[in-house]
């Protein structure tokens, strides 16, 4: 036992033993610097506390307190024959106000005479770093009569190895969906990891790795803003990538120097958020100032560069502005077509990404072209039910709609919502838009039972997910309108078609053409119906 | 002969018996059968309490003016425990105590004289009716009034027919005034709003206060030497806990602290009360710039230094302070089971500073940590505990601190600024006797890497 080593193993059974020996009150005090390892160590203490006969109350303060004795519950007295600890957590929230935590340390020195009385048995307080500094100066009574103190620490070669796991955990993550449930978990895994960084001496190591959290932090939001949420939620986690992206370039920036090629990353990152934002103008404007980094400290035919033409390419195709898109995306096919191989998921997504360029401008053949060389790699080297598969089947079906080749279209729409049920949650909006998709193929082939089966279960996640007045609701039910009219069934068709261009009324202005187009339809269903004398 | 796990079991028990008496929260009185006397080896100051007993009852015994005492020391240099000592001589002595924890009575957060005048106003009427002898009826109705005349205290149609009802039986029911205090008291203790505002009222007619206080005070010794006593005496224990502020330009003005305008500015209050009084001090304002003015203003201060456990100068250990620590622990432990002989006991006694809180839990810690097959305990389970115990002061001090403690180390000095009241309050400075006060840097301390890297630093620098 006394070694020449104290660690936090020693610590560690130097507590235990201490609190198995204690009767009545004792006062131990416990610095830790880091909230997993202590979390561990509380566990672990806890379970062989238990083991060995006695009870463990654990207590956490969610808020600062005023007083530790008014804070922890009136007459906790031990039940005949139990032997009980009390342990304290969340203390830190008490020392880290810093108007309030003078009062609270200054009444912490009172409390011996509160204390025992109210709790004889051995309490333990856990204490973030830093705590026992203050404790010394400003509660030193409270100091005074402690009955032991423990130091658990993690070194910080440890806190870089924990950062290096967590990384790898996403990689092995890779493209698999967001769930909620994995969302708070590395929110709160990040979050633990900023807080211990923070405990750290200041160096640019340590703000580069804390930037480095942020920047994880900041695509971990962004990734989870992509499951279908409700569009204020949506923007909510975007703005919060965004606020964490720019911090981590905030820091990276004046350490790193402007032309570092991690900046462009950060900046490529941030022009992503952005664009998912929608605000355009400013995606644009960071991924031109990190392909401009890129472009110096790469040459021609980087990888990273490639992906960022992608990138602007789309961004323009955003805007508008088909010309720039389609040149930028041939930047990007040329380069990847050279250094990755020709199997190569990214080099199918370029391909991909022409596909949709050349469709918008009208040029179907090589829409077509592209988009079954996307599908061709994606089926080779992606398993049969990945999401990036459907997507390619969806852009297929819907090329072979605007083809006019409907059977080819069903097929592949089919094949889309197929691998969107097995992987998406069920209230996925690419879930959503693929019944949409399937419902109006049915609908162009005159299979209208089909076609409003298909519309409704869309509309089923729409009206979930989305508030009562968004353009793709009002979408939805004038599709319904739509196969309703076709079924000649006018009631609900006039019913639908209403809804439709009161959700539009509310949204555009009048003249806008999706308006018009509702009104028009609404119009024809009057008429049509009318003419049959309902 | 015993098997080896009966044995174990036996020494086991000795090990949880020894924790029992090993809490160093705990403070004890004469009568405890752990108490050691230490007052020969704290110096010569050491034998306060007899000479704060002594001045008393000769002046009592003279019929001179009452004596106004300041009493301090360390935290765990045993405080508390040699006023409970002091309280039960001077019963025996047949003198009257009024004890008030500061802790109970005030805020201590917010510090004021008022408020400590209050507070020993309820305590008397309070002391004195529940032994029986309750204060006149006519000075207890002009109290009440001055109460309602100010406005502290309303009293309700309610409280009094229910003091009417009651009548005032001494001892069966709180008479008005009582509760009216208990209740002025909460409001000061508690309630800051109300505070201000009973300190607003009462500040101008402070002197009438300290009229009705002294009244109590002249009228209460006539009753008790009608009872045989010799006179009243009021200890207020635990005032050296109340915090060191500096509130600036709010009620106390111009950048006092709040120890200096309730020991200093209104020391006349403190020691206007006509009786004896013992007041518990912070150490930090004793050995201020005011140590003078304070001698002045009050009867010698007497501080509670720590037990010598090593001489000055020659930081050679001073055997008898060291025994007598070895004393507490053989009241509190099997010595000899656990310990073997008394070296490690002294080398403890010697890491400690004198301070017994600390060598208390020194020991405490020993004793938790060891198992049963492992007794007696060896040299390297000291040192071992040395270590992980000197870790708590490696990042305590700043960097000025070490320098200043280098220097402390070095002349057995300290300078009269805040600087050294710091470290006096947190232990890194201690404080002994030898007919002089000296100081020096806690011995845990004095391991710590860095302090050792900034005294080689001075000293080679030669100063």
């Amino acid at each position: 036992m006394s070694g020449d080593v104290i660690d936090n193993r020693t610590e560690f059974h130097l507590l235990y033993q201490g609190l198995t020996r204690a009767e009545g009150f004792h006062l131990y005090l416990v610095q830790c610097n880091n909230s997993r390892l202590q979390s561990e160590i509380q566990a672990s203490l806890i379970e062989q506390l238990e083991a060995a006969g006695m009870t463990v109350y654990l207590r956490r303060l969610s808020e600062p307190v005023e007083s530790l004795a008014d804070f922890l519950p009136a007459g906790f007295s031990p039940k005949k024959g139990e032997r009980p600890v009390l342990m304290v957590n969340g203390l830190d929230i008490s020392f880290s106000q810093t108007d309030d935590s003078q009062a609270f340390l200054h009444r912490l020195n009172f409390a011996r005479d509160v204390l025992p009385k109210k709790f004889p048995l051995p309490l333990v307080l856990w204490l973030p770093v830093g705590a026992f500094k203050k404790i010394i100066t400003e509660a030193h009574d409270l100091w005074s009569w402690r009955s032991g103190t423990f130091y658990f620490s993690t070194p910080p070669e440890m806190v870089q190895a924990q950062f290096q796991e967590t990384i790898a955990v996403k990689e092995r993550e890779g493209e698999k969906g967001l769930s909620e449930k994995s969302y708070k978990e590395r929110l709160a895994l990040y979050t633990g990891l900023l807080e211990d960084l923070q405990t750290q001496p200041e160096s640019e190591k340590n703000r580069l790795q804390q930037a480095d959290v942020m920047q994880q932090m900041a695509e971990l939001h962004h990734k989870f803003s992509n499951t279908l949420l409700p569009a204020d939620k949506r923007s909510e986690c975007l703005e919060k990538a965004l606020a964490s992206q720019k911090q981590a370039l905030a820091i990276k920036e004046p350490i790193l120097g402007p032309d570092h090629p991690e900046a462009a990353i950060s900046s490529h990152n941030l022009a992503s958020i952005y664009r998912s934002l929608g605000r355009l103008p400013e995606a644009r404007e960071a991924l031109e100032k990190a392909i401009k980094i890129q472009e110096k400290t790469f040459g021609p035919n980087h990888p990273d560069l490639a992906s960022s033409y992608n990138d602007l390419s789309l961004i323009y195709l955003g805007l508008g502005q088909l010309d720039r898109a389609l040149a930028f995306q041939l930047k990007d096919v040329a380069i990847s077509e050279k250094v990755l191989g020709s199997d190569h998921p990214s080099l199918a997504s370029s391909y991909n990404n022409l596909s949709l360029i050349y469709r918008a401008l009208g040029q179907l053949d090589r829409a077509l072209a592209f988009q079954l060389k996307t599908t061709e790699i994606f089926e080779k080297v992606l398993s049969p039910d990945h999401p990036e598969l459907a997507q390619s089947y969806n852009n297929l079906s819907g090329i072979y709609q605007d083809l006019g080749q409907l059977d080819l279209a069903l097929d592949f729409q089919l094949k889309t919502v197929k691998i969107s049920e097995t992987v998406l949650d069920p209230n996925h909006s690419l879930l959503a838009l693929a019944y949409n998709n399937l419902s109006l193929i049915y609908k162009a082939l005159g299979q209208l039972d089909r076609a409003l089966a298909f519309q409704l279960k869309t509309l089923e996640i729409k009206e979930k997910v989305l508030g009562s007045d968004h353009p793709s609701l009002a979408a939805s039910y004038n599709n319904l309108s739509l196969i309703y009219r076709d079924m000649k069934k006018y009631d609900p068709a006039l019913d639908y078609a209403r809804r439709a261009v009161a959700i539009m009324q509310k949204l555009f202005p009048n003249g806008h053409p999706y308006l018009d187009s509702f009104r028009k339809n609404l119009a024809d269903i009057i008429k049509a119906s009318s003419k049959t004398g309902r | 002969m015993p098997s080896t796990t009966e044995k174990k079991d036996k020494l086991y028990r000795l090990l949880i018996e020894a924790l029992r008496n090993l809490d160093p929260a705990e403070a004890i009185d004469e009568s405890d059968p752990r108490y050691v006397n230490c007052a020969q080896v704290r110096g010569e100051e050491g034998i306060v309490v007899t000479k704060i007993h002594q001045a008393i009852l000769r002046a009592s015994e003279a019929g001179s003016k009452p004596r106004t005492i300041l009493f301090s020391g360390h935290n765990g240099s045993g405080k508390s425990t040699e006023l409970k000592s002091l309280e039960k001589e001077l019963t025996q002595r047949k003198l009257f105590t009024v004890k008030i924890d500061a802790q109970e009575a005030l805020d201590l957060e917010d510090p004021y004289y008022i408020d400590i005048l209050f507070s020993i106003a309820s305590e008397i009427e309070r002391r004195m009716r529940e032994n029986g002898m309750p204060l006149p009826q006519p000075l207890m109705d002009s109290i009440k009034n001055w109460f309602k005349e100010i406005e502290i205290e309303k009293t309700t149609d309610a409280d009094v027919s229910a003091d009417i009802e009651a009548g005032v039986e001494a001892g069966a029911k709180i008479p008005l005034l009582g509760k009216l205090f208990t209740r002025a008291k909460g409001k000061l203790k508690y309630s800051s709003t109300e505070r201000k505002t009973i300190r607003q009222k009462i500040e101008p007619a402070c002197s009438q206060l300290m009229g009705f206080i002294n009244a109590m005070v002249a009228e209460g010794e006539k009753i008790l030497k009608e009872k045989g006593y010799l006179g009243m005496v009021i200890i207020y224990d635990n005032l050296e806990k109340m915090k060191l502020a500096y509130p600036g330009n709010s009620e106390t003005g111009d950048g006092r602290s709040t120890h200096e305008t309730i020991f200093i500015d209104n020391s006349h209050h403190l020691a206007g009360i006509l009786c004896h009084k013992i007041y518990t001090v912070p150490l930090s304002l004793l050995y201020s710039i005011h140590h003078a003015r304070l001698g002045q203003l009050y009867d010698l201060p007497y501080v509670l230094p720590m037990i010598k456990v090593s001489q000055t100068r020659s930081r050679k250990r001073d055997e008898k302070g060291i025994a007598v620590l070895v004393q507490v622990a053989g009241k509190r432990l099997d010595k000899d089971r656990i310990f073997g002989n008394d070296d490690l006991i002294q080398e403890i006694a010697s890491f400690s500073g004198g301070n017994v809180r600390d060598f208390i839990r020194i020991l405490r810690s020993l004793v938790e940590q060891v198992q049963p097959e492992d007794l007696p305990l060896q040299k390297k389970d000291i040192e071992f505990t040395f270590r992980r115990i000197t870790r708590e002061y490696e990042t305590a001090p700043s960097d000025e601190e070490f320098e200043l403690l280098a220097r402390v180390y070095e002349s057995f000095a300290i300078s009269n600024d805040r600087a050294h009241f710091r470290l006096l309050n947190n232990h890194f400075i201690l404080a002994y006797d030898n007919g002089a006060t000296w100081y020096d840097v806690h011995p845990a301390l004095q391991r710590v890497a860095k302090f050792k890297a900034v005294l080689e630093n001075i000293t080679s620098q030669g100063k």
